[in-house]
């Protein structure tokens, strides 16, 4: 029963060719066309801690390394550590694997945030070579200006009324090749020697730090521990490419689940589901049961055709027409009342409010490992289009209905 | 039956406990409904303020029929599944993890949600089996136990249950 709503058993032809189930599409209003995740654009919308849930803007989070600095991850096995009192001082514990920060070198301290984290011990070093780099990036971008406008050089004559004067002295300046104020290094021509112990001694893997935690951190050089700060997350945002409307979009605080911008294809597109698993026998007809909900909250036109060209399977039954109400909110989704029991018609056998179930009849002559129906979705939704006289218009897109073996 | 079952007069074992066999509970000790102790091969004697949670089980299959000693201070949480030879003091045994009948639990010791302890042998103090793999490590500080949770219980099933009555212990 569990396999029938198995997402990948029903496929949507999305704008781009891709095929993808509905729940993971979405519907551009504005170009009247499915969307899905390859053909948007995705930007980052907010970055924030997942466990706090505090929201750090985007040029903080870069100062701060991408990390929150309260929350504290376990070095062995990532889960978040949490802050106990041990009377007089606090100390980190993970709930997991039990490590604490008594395993550490600062074992407690007055104040639950703030924990030191492991540095790198060349980091003035290497921020002084990132200066340098700075210099050499000015002096070059001064270099490349002059010879785009070397015809006026005449700043020694100028009075330094509109402060001129300073600006060619600062050009002059960054047209000085700047010296190297960085330590440099010396290239190493003896390497320690590799003693056999490395291979014979015997290795205590309770010791050792795991594969795993060693690439979480590593300036740890392989066995002290300290505790990791969180990680940040980035929430996404996501725009149709054609007309830069936004698709997706949360409400601005972290915390919250609310949708601000949503159009999910679900809402706009007739959703077709497989009602009963289908019983394949080769060389008869096959009753395949699909049902086909609106979740839209406007009516809908629809109208199923069979695509026997790229289908696995040859579908009796050409065409498919009828309308479904819009869904209704207030309804009671979990009441089993059914609008019209007795069957309209060979294919439409059930009515249930925005639901119908229908009946195809499938020709099978051979049973392989992929049986695909293949057909061709049509519908007609007021909301498709943020106009309302193109709403009126026909919408199409191809599914795939991938059925069981036998 | 019962009258193999002794209580200590501070212990709050409740009515819809299922216990068979010779079993003693000792002070403070909670057992909460459902929660399963059978001293199906031999006696079972559990110490003070342990705290046994509903659906766990706690049954002796010691092939010698020597008594399975549980010490103080055990937390044997919701489904457990616990055979040990012996338990000692101030272990935790996470939801649903199991602890095969060979193995000896020291002290200070914590199972994780879902993990398993079959092999033959003692769990040194502060083992820690954590994670899908039973990965295992030695901690640095015991695991909390569940005073507060203790108390709580303490107060409240008195108020909703029916206990199983203490029996003074002739020994
Ligand atoms: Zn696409
Ligand atoms: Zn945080
Ligand atoms: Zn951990
Ligand atoms: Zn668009």
């Amino acid at each position: 029963m569990a396999e029938l709503l198995q997402l990948d058993r029903i496929l949507y032809e999305c704008s781009c060719s891709e095929w993808a189930p509905l729940c993971r599409l979405f519907y551009c209003r504005h170009c009247s066309i499915l969307r899905c995740h390859s053909c948007t654009a995705n930007e980052i919308d907010c970055t924030f801690c997942g466990t706090c849930l505090e929201n750090v803007a985007v040029g903080e989070a870069r100062t701060r390394k991408n990390r929150c600095v309260n929350c504290y991850q376990c070095p062995i096995c990532c889960s978040t550590l949490s802050a106990h009192n041990s009377g007089e001082a606090i100390f980190l514990s993970c709930s997991t694997c039990k490590w604490s920060t008594f395993e550490s070198d600062i074992q407690q301290q007055a104040t639950a945030g703030n924990w030191k984290i492991l540095e790198n011990p060349h980091e003035e070093e290497l921020s002084c070579v990132l200066d340098q780099m700075k210099q050499y990036e000015l002096n070059e971008k001064a270099q490349r200006d002059i010879l785009k406008r070397r015809s006026n050089v005449v700043g020694s004559r100028l009075t330094d009324r509109f402060g001129l004067q300073q600006m060619y002295q600062k050009r002059k300046q960054a047209l000085e090749r700047p010296t190297w104020l960085a330590p440099e290094k010396e290239p190493i021509t003896v390497l320690d020697e590799l003693y056999d112990s490395h291979f014979t001694s015997i290795v205590d893997l309770s010791k050792s730090l795991s594969l795993e935690s060693r690439i979480m951190q590593p300036l740890s050089r392989g066995s002290e521990c300290r505790p990791i700060r969180m990680p940040l997350k980035g929430r996404r945002v996501l725009r149709c490419t054609q007309c830069t409307h936004n698709l997706s979009k949360l409400e601005y605080s972290p915390s919250s689940i609310v949708f601000k911008i949503q159009y999910f294809a679900r809402t706009y597109v007739p959703e077709i589901r497989l009602w009963q698993e289908t019983k394949l026998a080769e060389g008869g007809i096959c009753p395949v049961f699909i049902s086909v909900v609106n979740e839209s909250v406007a009516k809908a036109d629809v109208v199923l055709l069979a695509n026997n060209d790229d289908s696995s399977l040859e579908c009796e039954t050409p065409v498919v027409e009828f309308s479904l109400p819009p869904h209704d909110e207030n309804s009671d989704n979990l009441s089993h009342s059914i609008s019209s029991l007795t069957p309209e018609d060979d294919t439409i056998i059930l009515r249930k409010r925005n639901r119908v179930g229908l009946k195809l009849c499938v020709k099978v002559d051979e049973v392989r490992e992929m049986n695909i129906l293949s057909l061709i979705l049509k519908w007609k939704n007021e909301l498709t289009s943020m106009t309302s006289d193109k709403g009126q218009e026909w919408r199409e897109t191809r599914v795939k209905v991938l059925l069981g073996k036998s | 039956m019962d009258a193999e079952l002794q209580v200590h007069p501070r212990a709050v074992v409740c009515n819809e406990s299922i216990i068979t066999g010779s079993v003693t509970i000792g002070a403070d000790s909670v057992v909460h409904p459902k929660a399963i102790i059978r001293a199906t091969k031999g006696p079972i004697v559990i110490g003070e303020r342990n705290l046994i949670e509903e659906t766990a089980l706690i049954e002796n299959t010691n092939e010698d029929g020597a008594p399975l000693v549980i010490g103080d201070d055990n937390y044997v949480e919701i489904g457990a599944v616990v055979r040990a030879r012996s338990i000692g003091s101030r272990n935790v045994f996470g939801i649903q993890c199991v602890v095969g009948a060979e193995v000896i639990v020291t002290d200070a010791c914590s199972i994780g949600v879902r993990c398993s302890v079959l092999k033959r042998g003692d769990l040194a103090p502060r083992t820690c089996v954590y994670g899908e793999h039973n990965q295992r490590r030695t901690a640095a500080i015991d695991p909390e136990p569940p005073t507060s949770l203790l108390e709580v219980l303490r107060k409240v099933f008195p108020s909703y249950h029916h206990l199983k009555k203490a029996t003074v212990s002739s020994a």
